[in-house]
């Protein structure tokens, strides 16, 4: 393989910095911004042994107020584990992805569509909540991606409860029946 | 946190899964113990081993059943309705010349497949070395590409061949 220079962006590809400003919509303004409570307590058990796997589920867990995160470890199948909220008994099946490699958000859709299909064959469809890292990209722009594009007709809608786009500015939530 | 690799093949037709797992062991060195005897693969949410000679399916999803604690799994997928290949190569082959990138292209659309591996969160102590050793073993056997998607190995992001993921140090 040879070496190449750094690929500048494609046409249609906006980095963080130009994304124009914009009023948000109705339909945006409806998106839920988990609580951002640094201070909640979550306890990491099972079997994760890695700093980052911790930090995404420690993240995760702050963003939804506290509480248990149980890694699967050896028996997991399209899910790392499951989170119980602070002061309930509620077992929540989470997926947790590291997608900030990609330039181009419609590489993420067939990220999120593999994982739908790991979740279904797992017996979890309908329960679970997805949370994915996605730095590079701003809340904003994540969110036009979303309503303008193919994850809104996504044809595995009924398998996440939940997805939740972490991204550089802020954090996107929101329930499958709102993306349809 | 889950992290996936994704195998652009250059030969049509997909793998058998005796062939995947002979070029896994050949890859494995001394971790080949991990896989056991004879390692197992079931689809995604059956616990019933395929036939050696079985081919893998498009659309298949599966999951390994290893002397050593397991959460990987191996999925192949069809192009149509799931990537776009160029938009794929362009974005994570960033060590690659364009000509590079062109031919890679023109090799997965000929294919018309692509397989995709995943190891979850919460995996055991040798799994990122037997991830790697999948990697590379599943490209070979499609005499492929490998696209790292994460900076989780001492690679970078990028498309590598069967040997160059297969030196690979995997940081996770």
């Amino acid at each position: 393989m040879s070496e190449a220079p750094p690929r500048k962006a494609r046409p249609g590809e906006l980095p963080p910095a130009e994304v124009p400003k914009k009023q948000p919509s109705t339909q945006e303004q409806q998106w839920r911004e988990p609580q951002r409570l640094q201070r909640s307590q979550v306890t990491i058990t099972g079997t994760a042994d890695h700093a980052h796997e911790v930090t995404q589920a420690t993240r995760f867990g702050q963003q939804e107020g506290g509480g248990t995160f149980d890694f699967l470890g050896n028996s997991s199948q399209g899910i790392e584990g499951y989170f119980t909220p602070k002061g309930t008994t509620q077992r929540l099946p989470v997926s947790l992805k590291d997608l900030s490699g990609t330039g181009r958000l419609p590489n993420i859709i067939s990220t999120i569509n593999r994982n739908a299909k790991q979740v279904t064959a797992a017996g979890e469809a309908g329960a679970a909540i997805l949370h994915v890292r996605l730095g590079q990209f701003k809340a904003q722009q994540v969110a036009e991606f979303i309503r303008n594009g193919p994850l809104i007709r996504m044809p595995n809608a009924g398998v996440f409860k939940t997805l939740i786009f972490d991204c550089a500015d802020r954090a996107l939530a929101q329930g499958v029946r709102f993306l349809r | 946190m889950s992290i996936d690799l994704i195998v652009l093949p250059c030969v049509k037709g997909t793998a058998r899964w005796s062939d995947i797992w002979h070029q896994w062991v050949q890859t494995l060195g001394p971790f080949r113990d991990c896989l056991g005897e004879r390692p197992a693969l079931c689809r995604l949410g059956s616990e019933t081993p395929i036939a050696e000679q079985e081919t893998l399916q498009i659309d298949g999803y599966y999951h390994f059943v290893l002397a050593a604690p397991s959460t990987l799994s191996l999925g192949v997928e069809s192009n149509a309705g799931n990537y776009d290949e160029q938009g794929v190569v362009e974005d994570f082959g960033r060590n690659l010349s364009p000509e590079a990138i062109a031919g890679t292209v023109d090799c997965w659309r000929s294919a018309g497949f692509c397989y995709s591996l995943t190891t979850m969160g919460g995996r055991g102590e040798h799994e990122p070395e037997l991830f790697v050793a999948l990697g590379a073993a599943v490209a070979e056997t499609c005499r492929g590409h490998v696209i790292v998607m994460n900076d989780v190995f001492d690679l970078g992001i990028g498309v590598y061949s069967a040997q160059e993921f297969g030196r690979a140090a995997p940081r996770f």
